[in-house]
C-alpha cells in the first residue's frame, strides 16, 4: 500500500539543511501576495478542491507527530497521545487524496523546530494545530457537499477531540468556547504559515 | 516555485461566495478569527439568519431536532449541578459543559423564534446521582451529541445555519473528548466520528427513558428523515 500522507524529510537535520540551503521564502510575502489575487482568475483555469488546504493541515499534523515520535521527548499520556493522532492524521490524508481534484499540494520539507523538543512545546503546538484544522473544516463544512461534506464532517470532530484530548492532559480547558467559529481560507493559510513549521509547497 | 497560497486552495472562488451569500452578521463571524470572542459572533449570526427568515420548513425541523438534544444535555448537566454530587475536575466539567449547553439552547430558540418547540421534560434519576454514572451518561450525550449534528449537516439548506451547526458540532466532539478522558476512556477511538441518522438518534434517546413528557410538537417525531 502506498502511504501518500507519509511526511517528506522527516529527519530533524534534514529540515535545517533545507532551511539554510533555500530560505524561508516567501511563506509570509506569498500571503500577502494571495490576498491581492483573492479576486483574479486563477491562471490555467484549473479548479481545486477546498479541501487541498484540509489535506495539507492532514500532512503537516502527521508529520508533526511522527517527528515528535521519532524525537523520544513524549512519555506516558502525551506519547499514547501523539501516536494515536499520527494513525488518525495520515489515515484523514488517506480519505482526502481521492477527493482533492485540480492538483493537490504537498509542503516540501517541515521546520518544526522547538516544537518537538519538549511535552510542553508539543502540546502547546498540537492544540494548535488541532484547533486551526478545526477552524479550516468548519470554514469549509458550509461550501461542502456530498461525499467532500461527508468526509470532512466525519474528521472534523476527531481533529476536535484531539484538540480536547492533549488540553485535558496537560490540565488545560478542553472546551473553552461555546463554538468553534469556521476560519476563511486566507485565514487559515496565514495561521499555518505563522506556525513556521511549513516552509514552501511543492505540486 | 510554489509557495503556500491562498488561491491554490481558492481558485475558483467557491469560498468567496459562500461567505458572500451569508448575512452580514453570519458573514463576520464566518470569516474572523477563531476565538473565544467569535464565539458569541456565531451564535448572534445563528438569530441573525432566523430573522431573515428565508429558510426551509426542513431547516426549521433540524434546528428543533438540535434544540431538542441541547435541551437534554442541558438539562442533564443543570440537574447534575443541583444535586451536587461531583466533585473536582468532573464537577468543573459538569458546570463548564452545562453553561455552554445551556447557550446552544438559547441560540437555537433565538433562531428558531416562535417556531421554536418546548422542551420535554426530563428524569435524569440514578444518572447524576454519583461520578461514574454522571460520566457514563455524559460520554452517551456527547458522543450522540457529535454524530446527530453530523447526520444533519449534509441535509441543512442555509449556509448560515451550516455554518454555525457545523461550529457546535465541533465544540460536542470537544466536549466528548474531554469526558471520555475524564472517564479514562479513549478519547478519539477512531479516525473518523460516523454520523447517526435522526431515526436513530430519536431512538437512542428514547431508549434511555430521560425523557418523561414529550413536548406539544410532531416536527421532531416525523419519519420523513432522509438519513
Amino acid at each position: 500500500m502506498t502511504e501518500p500522507s507519509r511526511p517528506r524529510n522527516l529527519s530533524r537535520g534534514k529540515f535545517l539543511t533545507t532551511a539554510a540551503g533555500s530560505g524561508a521564502v516567501l511563506v509570509v510575502g506569498g500571503i500577502a501576495g494571495a490576498g491581492l489575487l483573492l479576486g483574479q482568475d486563477a491562471p490555467g483555469g484549473t479548479k481545486t478542491s477546498p479541501l487541498a488546504l484540509a489535506l495539507v493541515l492532514e500532512r503537516v499534523q502527521a508529520a508533526f507527530y511522527a517527528a515528535a515520535i521519532a524525537e523520544k521527548k513524549l512519555e506516558g499520556e502525551l506519547l499514547d497521545f501523539a501516536v494515536t493522532a499520527q494513525g488518525h492524521e495520515a489515515e484523514h490524508a488517506n480519505l482526502l487524496v481521492p477527493l482533492v481534484t485540480g492538483g493537490e499540494k504537498n509542503p516540501s520539507s517541515y521546520n518544526f523546530g522547538a516544537a518537538t523538543g519538549s511535552a510542553d512545546a508539543f502540546a502547546a503546538a498540537a492544540a494548535t494545530l488541532e484547533d486551526l484544522a478545526v477552524s479550516a473544516y468548519n470554514g469549509l463544512l458550509p461550501v461542502l457537499k456530498g461525499r467532500s461534506l461527508a468526509v470532512a464532517s466525519r474528521i472534523v470532530s476527531v481533529d476536535a477531540r484531539h484538540a480536547a484530548w492533549v488540553r485535558a492532559i496537560m490540565g488545560k480547558d478542553p472546551a473553552a468556547a461555546a463554538t468553534d467559529p469556521g476560519l476563511a481560507t486566507a485565514e487559515v493559510v496565514k495561521a499555518l504559515a505563522a506556525t513556521g513549521f511549513v516552509k514552501e509547497l511543492a505540486p | 516555485m510554489n509557495n503556500l497560497r491562498l488561491e491554490d486552495f481558492d481558485r475558483d472562488g467557491a469560498l468567496r461566495e459562500a461567505a458572500a451569500g451569508l448575512p452580514a452578521a453570519t458573514r463576520r463571524s464566518f470569516l474572523a478569527s477563531a476565538g473565544t470572542s467569535a464565539a458569541g459572533a456565531l451564535l448572534v449570526g445563528l438569530v441573525a439568519a432566523g430573522e431573515a427568515s428565508a429558510k426551509s420548513t426542513d431547516d426549521v425541523s433540524i434546528l428543533n431536532f438540535a434544540l431538542t438534544l441541547e435541551y437534554l444535555q442541558a438539562a442533564f448537566y443543570t440537574e447534575a449541578e443541583r444535586v451536587g454530587a461531583l466533585e473536582g475536575v468532573a464537577a468543573r466539567a459538569a458546570a463548564q459543559i452545562g453553561a455552554v449547553e445551556r447557550a446552544h439552547v438559547a441560540a437555537l430558540r433565538s433562531a428558531l423564534g416562535s417556531k421554536a418547540v418546548a422542551s420535554p421534560s426530563f428524569d435524569f434519576t440514578g444518572a447524576v446521582s454519583d461520578g461514574p454514572s454522571f460520566l457514563r451518561t455524559a460520554v452517551a450525550f456527547e458522543d450522540l451529541g457529535t454524530a446527530a449534528y453530523k447526520g444533519q449537516l449534509p441535509e441543512i439548506s442555509a449556509p448560515a445555519y451550516l455554518a454555525a451547526a457545523a461550529a457546535i458540532h465541533s465544540v460536542e466532539a470537544r466536549h466528548a473528548a474531554w469526558i471520555r478522558y475524564l472517564a479514562a476512556r479513549e478519547p478519539a477511538a477512531n479516525a473518523v466520528d460516523l454520523p447517526l441518522n435522526r431515526g436513530e438518534v430519536e431512538r437512542l434517546v428514547t431508549s434511555t427513558g430521560f425523557i418523561v413528557a414529550a413536548p406539544v410538537t410532531t416536527s421532531v417525531r416525523s419519519p420523513s428523515f432522509r438519513g
